[in-house]
């Protein structure tokens, strides 16, 4: 057993206090070795009490005191061991005490206790440093010596027999290095002018370059954030509003680079855009206490922030670590705005919570203030200047997505020892003094020579468990949204949705476009006379263009017509606008009274909308106008007598009869009328995306906890997705379709350039005779999609290696 | 028998995925050794769950009352069932009028009629879903796997290219909502993708999900993956890739391909049955997939759940014109239910197939969740006397007493367990069983333990709560 050696140490020692009436080493050790260690030594600690040290005896179980030092008699230990009440005895399985054993315990009581100073029962357990510590970099110099990362590292390797694995060539880095940092394949242009680069500094230069691309940043790690912060775009929570997402924050503080330390403090001492992530979900009708927001909020803030476990806490003192049940719960306090109930499993304990920080060194909360109050002092100690977990806990994290596995690892156990703790410290201290930029310390991390290194070969995944030796970068699956984005990007394919966007449209402003956004619902013919049927009819509505108005340059309209094939403005037929485009109307237009005039032919059911919009800037405005009085009047020929309508629309405006909603109008329009503001709508990342049926498929999670860490393997499920999933092979079919029009016609050029985009180097003789044999001797759409298939599919793809 | 190589084949694959799960991840589960966890010999090797959603009535189902005919102004407090009482197999217990094909295979099964949920407050259909199918009441502070998931994590794979957890009908994609909310718990939960449903939408469209997508011929798709292994064997860098990662990848391929290719995928293609037979299963997307489900009970599937697919508002969802809807779902699952017990019966297989009919809790005309729920009146037919059709029906949800049958699997045959009031409320007031305990059951007649526990973020997380279900051993045969 682990704690044999030490026993015998203790032994040797054990002289000093032989004058004691019981002989702890020889009497009290064996008994609570044999009797206790089940649940109370070691890892374990059942009922929240540990009997390791005398200290953690003397501190008593989560239901108070077991021993009360010079009353053995008096103390819960013995009444324990003595009991014949079944429920109270212990040890509760297995045989009981011996009346002898129970009297030396209890005299053992009697005399306080004794113990030999520095034994433990279980292992010593790892208490991660709170401050930031000052680390000595080791003076090591040589070709594999990029930064001070490289000399831990070294350092490291010397103690453990290791050295750098070989460099990386110039193609598995640019590759490796985009993906890490954008998300995407490196085109072949940028792949070539790399290549041909001769500079010693290209790789650090297209480091920087990398970073400087907002855009394409924001969108990858967006999928890290989201998955931490479990923000979600639809899901659990959203249907009745007890869950609000916090893109509209995340994106732009993505894109301007928003020190780690401020984003903390706007996360936990939140605006209206960034409140979700403290507010957690709330769920309609009863839940567990330990799944109120405000337990929740110390879980999401220990996990997020910190790398701990409240999980445990939250429900009982945690058998597995330090924290307490209290300590969870004050946590929770801080946010609460009602007193809280401490529920121990589930249970009222009649104990209030007070809003306290886990780590008093360094300042408290002022339990008597209030939320905004609390939450902000709680912001400020989660990123205090000495608080060193944040900072390792971030560092970390970044650690594990550019090299594969955690210098502490599961990333949110930083209750346990790294592999290296200089390095740890080091990195947490750069970060740091960088001013938290998480830019910064990602170019730091990737410009070391260890980043650039070649990917570990490991045989078995519980190498990188047990007893992990750190050798080297690890290779990682492409996320789910990685993948997707890749093969789009090899496809040269648009996947539209309204989330699409690169430039993330703020909700505020959807909605206000969405709002006034009309509908005018017509006349419906199935219900009409005869005579109408048969005649078809004409709609007319009338609106003001102000002479200021018509000095833009620009006025925009749009019109959704349904069955219509005419429209007219002032008597002008104006063919572009029922196709449902926005297009320029300004010439047709006069100031004053304008009308628009919609012809319908007998037809059963039609609809449309209609706007204007006035070019302001580079902003788009509702016309005030856009909405006029409408007539309308059967027939569509000849002259028509105009009439009121009948019944008003859901808008409440007039309308010839009300029908139901058509769909799907808005959205289409809604976007037509954002991409004038945002001419990139149609370039679609993944991550920003609803998660839809692939990318479930493929491990991107729903967010109702925090994922720090996905999936590393292609489960067999995922592999029968890739083939012969409905939307897989859509997707495959319309890249190929693509580029079959926009590649050459030679499969020669084609298999290069997808071999290019897709691995980042050129395809080898063999692999290009396979290629070959693929597409075959006429390329078609087919065989060019089943070419993309088994690129997409080779392991050597799917890993970032 | 499998040849020697085969088993010797398959134990190594099956170790090796067990190893690499447990890993990477970070929410990477492993099994907890304890000694109290002994597995209990299994009376059952697969597990068919007809899933109810919406909220079945059990008075107007499987737990018939007091019956009174439509009639305008009658007092809906003296309503208890809107179906007459039906003779079944078995003397001592009567169904409801629709279900004459399941009262006439009674002699072969066992009904519940004690069974309880939790009170959740709001009733939400998502949540006591989600309880049913996980065992624990959500939210969870991790990914809680699904029943079947615990099947395929500690039983595994029945058959080798026949995944183990299979979900019928319940669609993917659409729906806003709680439809979307469903998603949380048809996955593997913690255990991760690889214990997640393999989902069939559409048991008329089954053949498809184990088919080449649309326009691959069997050739282009059997050379597509041909090309594909000797692209793999050509790669330069083959040598250098982390081989655990790679192997995953093409291990999962390769078990991909096989299923796409094997023989046994024909167990998806109900249009293989002769039509007097499909006739037999009805016209129903819920009796296809109880022919579906035979199918692929035969070929060694461990877990298939078919469900009617929750429809809010819709089905057994009854808020308003519960008769008259509960009526229709009755022509829906009568016929197919009968006939799967039949049919599993004349293979021989019924004997070790658990057949568990259920649903996420039962309806009651009067009361909204139970006696003292604060669960908020959700009917859209409120009245005191009846009106119009459309008031005639439970349309409020009950959990505090609703029936569950099984059939098979080392039940008994023709037996009767717990009962619920003659009279208003219509509480379980004999033996009730809780979702915890039905689940120990289930879990017990596949040989699981109801205490097995895996480590998941250093706690340790059981196949029923806290290991606290006990068996109903009434129930064994």
């Amino acid at each position: 057993m682990s704690q044999f050696p030490k026993v015998i140490l203790f032994l040797v020692f054990s002289t000093q206090w032989l004058a004691a009436e019981v002989d702890f080493a020889h009497q009290i050790v064996p008994v609570l070795k044999e009797k206790c260690a089940k649940c109370h030594m070691e890892d374990n600690k059942k009922g929240g009490f540990s009997m390791n040290t005398r200290a953690a005896i003397l501190e008593g179980s989560e239901n108070g005191r077991v021993v009360t030092p010079g009353d053995g008699a008096g103390s819960y230990l013995y009444e324990a061991v003595t009991t014949d009440d079944p429920d109270l005895l212990m040890p509760p399985k297995g045989e009981r005490l011996t009346a002898a054993e129970a009297e030396l315990l209890k005299q053992w009581i009697d005399e306080k206790l004794p113990w030999q100073a520095g034994f433990t029962f279980g292992e010593e357990s790892y208490e991660p440093p709170l401050k930031h510590r000052p680390v000595d970099i080791p003076k090591i110099e040589g070709p594999e010596i990029y930064n001070d990362i490289d000399r831990l590292v070294a350092d490291y390797f010397k103690s453990h027999q290791n050295e750098f694995p070989p460099l990386v060539s110039d193609e598995v880095f640019i590759r490796r290095v985009y993906l890490d940092l954008i998300g995407l394949l490196p085109d072949t242009e940028k792949l070539e002018s790399f290549l041909a680069d001769n500079s010693p500094d290209k790789r650090a230069r297209l480091i920087e370059s990398l970073l400087a691309d907002g855009v394409n940043y924001t969108a990858h790690w967006l999928t890290f954030w989201n998955d931490l912060l479990r923000n979600a775009y639809r899901g659990t929570g959203f249907i009745d509003g007890g869950r609000k997402p916090i893109t509209d924050w995340l994106i732009p503080t993505l894109k301007e680079n928003i020190p780690y330390d401020d984003m903390v403090r706007q996360l936990v001492s939140p605006t209206t855009d960034s409140e979700g992530f403290i507010n957690g979900i709330k769920w309609r009708g009863d839940v567990n206490a330990s799944q109120t927001r405000e337990v929740q909020f110390s879980q999401n803030i220990g996990q997020a922030f910190l790398g701990i476990n409240m999980k445990c806490a939250s429900c009982h003192d945690s058998f597995v670590d330090r924290w307490k049940l209290d300590e969870a719960y004050n946590l929770a306090a801080i946010i609460a705005t009602e007193p809280i109930e401490i529920h121990r499993c589930d249970k009222a304990t009649g104990k209030f919570a007070t809003a306290a920080w886990i780590f008093p060194e360094l300042g408290n909360i002022d339990a008597g203030a209030d939320k905004k109050v609390r939450l902000q002092q709680l912001s400020e100690l989660l990123v205090h200047p000495d608080n060193g977990r944040t900072t390792r806990t971030m560092a970390n994290r970044i650690w594990h997505r550019l090299l594969g596995r955690g210098i502490v690892h599961p990333v949110d156990a930083m209750d346990t020892e790294p592999w290296s703790e200089p390095l740890l410290d080091h990195l947490a201290n750069y970060f740091k003094e960088q001013g938290y930029d998480l830019k910064a310390l990602m170019a730091y991390i990737a410009n070391s020579r260890i980043y650039q290194s070649r990917s570990m070969v490991i045989e078995d995944e519980s190498f990188l468990n047990d007893g992990y030796t750190f050798a080297g970068p690890v290779a990682r699956r492409m996320a789910a949204e990685q993948y997707v984005d890749a093969i789009e990007q090899i496809g040269g394919v648009i996947t539209g949705s309204s989330r699409a966007v690169p430039v993330h449209i703020p909700r505020a402003e959807i909605k206000s476009v969405e709002s006034k956004i009309r509908w005018l619902e017509l006349f419906d013919l199935k219900k009409a006379t005869p005579a109408d049927k048969k005649a078809g009819y004409r709609i007319r509505a009338q609106f003001d263009v102000s002479p200021k108005d018509l000095t833009e340059p620009q006025i925009f309209a749009q019109v959704n017509t349904g069955l219509s094939d005419q429209v007219k403005i002032n008597g002008k037929p104006v063919s572009d606008l029922k196709t449902g485009k926005i297009i320029d109307i300004k010439t047709y237009l006069k100031p004053g009274q304008n009308d628009l005039e919609i012809l319908f032919p007998a037809k059963s059911r039609a609809y449309y909308i209609w706007n204007a919009f006035v070019k302001s800037g580079d902003d788009f405005l509702l016309h005030s106008g856009a909405i006029g009085h409408w007539e309308w009047a059967r027939g569509v020929g000849g002259e028509p007598e105009w009439k009121k309508p009948r019944f008003l629309n859901s808008s409440g405006h007039p309308a010839a009869r009300q029908i139901s909603r058509i769909n799907p109008g808005p959205a289409k329009i809604r976007d037509e009328i954002l991409r004038k503001k945002y001419p990139n709508l149609h370039i679609a990342r993944a991550s920003l995306r609803d998660n839809d049926l692939l990318q479930r498929a493929l491990g991107r999670p729903n967010r109702e906890q925090i994922v720090s860490m996905r999936e590393n393997r292609l489960t067999m499920l995922q592999a029968m997705d890739l083939s012969n999933g409905e939307s897989f092979s859509k997707l495959l079919n319309r890249s190929a379709e693509n580029l079959i029009n926009t590649l050459s016609k030679h499969p020669d050029e084609v298999i290069t350039s997808v071999y290019e985009k897709s691995l980042s180097r050129a395809p080898s003789d063999l692999e290009r005779e396979i290629s070959r044999d693929i597409i075959g001797q006429k390329m078609s759409r087919e065989s060019l999609q089943d070419f993309l298939w088994n690129i997409v599919m080779l392991p050597e793809f799917q890993i970032v290696q | 028998m499998d040849n020697q190589n085969d088993l010797s084949r398959r134990d190594y694959l099956k170790k090796l995925s067990a190893t690499s799960l447990a890993a990477l991840s970070g929410s990477a589960p492993s099994l907890l050794a304890s000694d109290d966890v002994s597995h209990p010999a299994p009376t059952a090797d697969c597990c068919i769950l007809l899933w109810m959603a919406g909220g079945m009535a059990a008075t107007e189902t499987l737990d018939p009352k007091r019956y009174e005919p439509f009639e305008v102004g009658l007092d809906v407090e003296k309503i208890l069932s809107t179906f007459p009482a039906i003779d079944t197999a078995v003397d001592h217990i009567k169904l409801t009028k629709g279900l004459e094909k399941v009262a006439a295979v009674m002699d072969r099964g066992t009904l519940i009629r004690s069974h309880t949920q939790a009170d959740l407050g709001h009733i939400l259909h998502s949540r006591h879903q989600y309880h049913w199918h996980t065992g624990y009441v959500p939210p969870q502070t991790v990914a809680a796997p699904h029943i079947g998931a615990w099947m395929s994590k500690v039983l595994g794979p029945r058959h080798e290219v026949i995944p183990p957890f299979i979900s019928i009908n319940q669609p993917l994609d659409g729906g806003g909502g709680e439809t979307q909310e469903l998603k949380a718990f048809l996955t593997g939960g913690f255990f991760g993708a690889d214990h997640g449903p393999f989902h069939v939408p559409d048991p008329e469209e089954a053949a498809r999900v184990v088919r080449p997508a649309s326009g691959f011929t069997a050739d282009r798709f059997s050379n597509r993956y041909r090309s594909f292994k000797k692209l793999v064997d050509a790669s330069p860098d083959r040598d250098r890739l982390s081989s655990f990662q790679h192997d995953s990848i093409l291990k999962s391929m390769d078990n991909a391909y096989r299923l796409l290719n094997s023989p046994e995928r024909s167990a998806f293609e109900i249009e293989k049955e002769p039509q007097e037979v499909r006739n037999a299963y009805g016209d129903s997307k819920f009796g296809k997939g109880c022919l579906l489900a035979r199918r692929l009970a035969e070929s060694g599937a461990r877990f298939i759940e078919v469900t009617n697919a929750y429809k809010p508002f819709g089905d057994w969802d009854t808020h308003e014109n519960g008769h008259t809807t509960v009526a229709r779902m009755k022509t829906e699952i009568d016929a197919p239910i009968a006939q799967l017990v039949l049919d599993l019966e004349e293979r021989g297989l019924l004997d070790r197939t658990l057949i568990v009919l259920a649903s996420e809790f039962s309806r009651d005309m009067m009361t909204e969740g139970r006696p003292g729920s604060n669960a908020r009146d959700q009917s859209r037919a409120r009245t005191e006397k009846l009106a119009e059709i459309k008031h005639y029906g439970m349309h409020r949800h009950w959990t505090a007493g609703s029936s569950v049958l099984m059939f098979g699997g080392g039940m008994k045959s023709g037996y009767l367990y717990g009962k619920t009031a003659d009279e208003r409320p219509i509480l379980a007031v004999e033996n009730p069983v809780s979702i915890m305990d039905l689940h120990a059951t289930i879990f017990t007649a596949m040989g699981i333990s109801p205490k097995t526990a895996f480590d998941i973020e250093k706690r340790p997380f059981y196949a029923t709560e806290d290991g606290h279900g006990k068996s109903v051993n009434e129930l064994f045969a």
